[in-house]
């Protein structure tokens, strides 16, 4: 009994550790956003300056002085950010142009998609969908070569719909959403057409309320994808006050500290809401499409 | 059921959140364009600058002066040097030499050479005499030295890009202007000021002649210093 109690302790301690880490980060950013801008810049020197000679260094290299609690909390950041910076909020809003798109049109293109795939009966079905699978089991960095080459011929290198075409049809959604279409009762089908119902009623009407929480499940994981999708905005944006935030907070922290902070707190509240609002639809979605997350 | 309530609510704080970030970003962008210096444009423009100079000194002519050709060096006060330029004459304007000594004779003149020394202040000038009076003869009187008065000709100096002296500043020796273009902003169409390099040719009544094409309008006047990169904007 007493050995039984010493190993539950030892698996909360080790869980606890486990979810400390999860959650440094968000603390760190949390709270360093509510450090002044010198002291942010003082704290994360890379030499020695007069507001930070007290800290640990060597050679006139300045350590930085990672810390939770700010010496001074305030929210001048936050009101530089939001008053004074409408700079940031473009690359905020370049964000939310990407990704709502992208998954907006996942969402209306994988849907019918996976029901064809699901419905129609000829011989290489399979076969695509395996190709479909292969695609998207592929490296993104092999994609992109393809895709940059299109963007170029379709002249539209240097805009989101560089990165919203190929984003609207990524195959991932098709083979979600065609996971679930699998265990879906052929009966359900039978029954509406004897009551007179065509396909596209029958897809309206009754499949998608019922893959509504694998949607809700695409929905959450195209957005996380896109919502920090680095590379591609590298390869395809080339002006850079149309970089969308997860590219722009890597210039922010060379250039302006100070900013990263606040920033990054804006930068994860969008994600953070989506989260809560399909936090158990994309736990049954993905359950019910037959994946592990 | 207390799940989709709960979603309701979270719902209801992203929409409020994202309400808040399109009034937010409005209102960011509003301040930032009050906070944009306020300039008043304009391009250079043909101007004429027309001036005679006096100068005052003391000239030695030549011993000899076959075809009353003559050679003056004189004393210029420094101040009397155009500030921007430093010029004062040119070659080739057409210059009378007064001399005191041979009964107020004032001769017709031309400026060969004109050199400024590196204190600023020693010009030395050649000079082809022709003199005003037709019964003048040198060997009457001497002329050699004296007291004399070297006065220039008006003369129009036309430039092809004038400015006024507001919209041309300083940086070491350099002068520059800033020239205003038209650009895709984060928020739309935005007018960046940037530097343009230029020459001075000549400086009268605050206006001045600059010696660079430039096509982009010009910052003429502004309320506040704007800088390299600077984003400006336009008094009504």
């Amino acid at each position: 009994m007493k050995r039984r109690k010493i190993k539950k302790a030892f698996i909360y301690i080790l869980l606890t550790l486990a979810a400390s880490v999860m959650v440094f980060p968000i603390l760190f950013t949390l709270s360093n956003s509510l450090m002044s801008g010198a002291e942010i810049a003082d704290r994360y020197a890379k030499t020695v300056t007069p507001g930070n000679w007290y800290d640990p260094s060597f050679s006139g290299i300045h350590f930085a002085r990672i810390g939770l609690i700010p010496d001074f909390a305030t929210v001048r950041q936050y009101v530089n950010m939001l008053f004074l910076r409408p700079d940031i909020l473009r690359y905020f809003w370049n964000s939310v142009m990407i990704t709502v798109p992208v998954v907006l049109g996942q969402c209306i293109i994988s849907a019918p998609a996976a029901y064809a795939f699901e419905q129609a009966h000829w011989k290489y079905k399979e076969a695509l969908f395996f190709v479909y699978a292969v695609i998207m089991l592929m490296p993104l960095q092999v994609v992109m070569v393809p895709n940059y080459i299109m963007a170029n011929w379709l002249n539209i290198l240097d805009s989101y719909l560089a990165i919203i075409l190929p984003g609207i049809f990524s195959p991932f959604g098709v083979f979600l959403i065609r996971q679930q279409l699998r265990s879906f009762p052929k009966e359900y089908y039978d029954a509406a057409r004897m009551d007179g119902a065509e396909h596209g009623s029958y897809f309206l009407v009754v499949v998608i309320p019922a893959i509504k929480p694998t949607l809700a499940a695409l929905s959450i994981l195209t957005f996380v994808e896109y919502w920090n999708m680095v590379d591609q905005a590298v390869v395809f944006i080339r002006t850079e006050w149309k970089e969308p935030m997860s590219v722009f907070l890597s210039t922010l922290m060379n250039q302006e500290t100070s900013m990263l902070f606040v920033a990054s707190v804006l930068y994860m509240l969008p994600a953070l809401f989506l989260f809560l609002l399909g936090e158990k639809s994309m736990a049954h979605g993905i359950q019910l499409s037959g994946l592990k997350a | 059921m207390e799940e989709s309530k709960r979603n309701r609510k979270v719902l209801k704080w992203f929409i409020g959140f994202l309400i808040f970030m399109i009034g937010i970003t409005y209102i960011s962008h509003t301040i930032n364009v009050w906070n944009m210096p306020r300039v008043s444009l304009g391009f250079p423009e043909k101007d004429t600058f027309s001036r005679a100079y006096e100068m005052w000194g003391e000239v030695i002519l030549t011993e000899e002066y076959p075809g009353y050709e003559a050679a003056a060096v004189f004393l210029m006060p420094s101040e009397t040097l155009p500030k921007a330029t430093g010029r004062v004459a040119l070659a080739g304007d057409q210059i009378y030499v007064h001399i005191k000594h041979i009964y107020g004779a004032a001769f017709l003149g031309e400026v060969m050479s004109l050199e400024i020394t590196e204190e600023g202040m020693w010009m030395t000038a050649a000079f082809n005499l022709i003199p005003m009076n037709p019964e003048f003869n040198p060997d009457l009187d001497s002329i050699k030295g004296g007291e004399t008065i070297l006065g220039l000709y008006n003369r129009d100096y036309a430039y092809d890009a004038v400015v006024p002296a507001s919209a041309v500043y300083k940086e070491g020796t350099n002068y520059y202007v800033m020239v205003v273009t038209a650009e895709e902003g984060p928020w739309g169409r935005v007018y960046v000021a940037s530097k343009r390099g230029l020459t001075i040719l000549d400086e009268m009544n605050g206006m001045m002649a600059i010696g660079v094409t430039i096509e982009e309008p010009i910052i003429f006047y502004t309320d506040s210093m704007v800088n390299h990169g600077d984003y400006v904007r336009f008094y009504p």
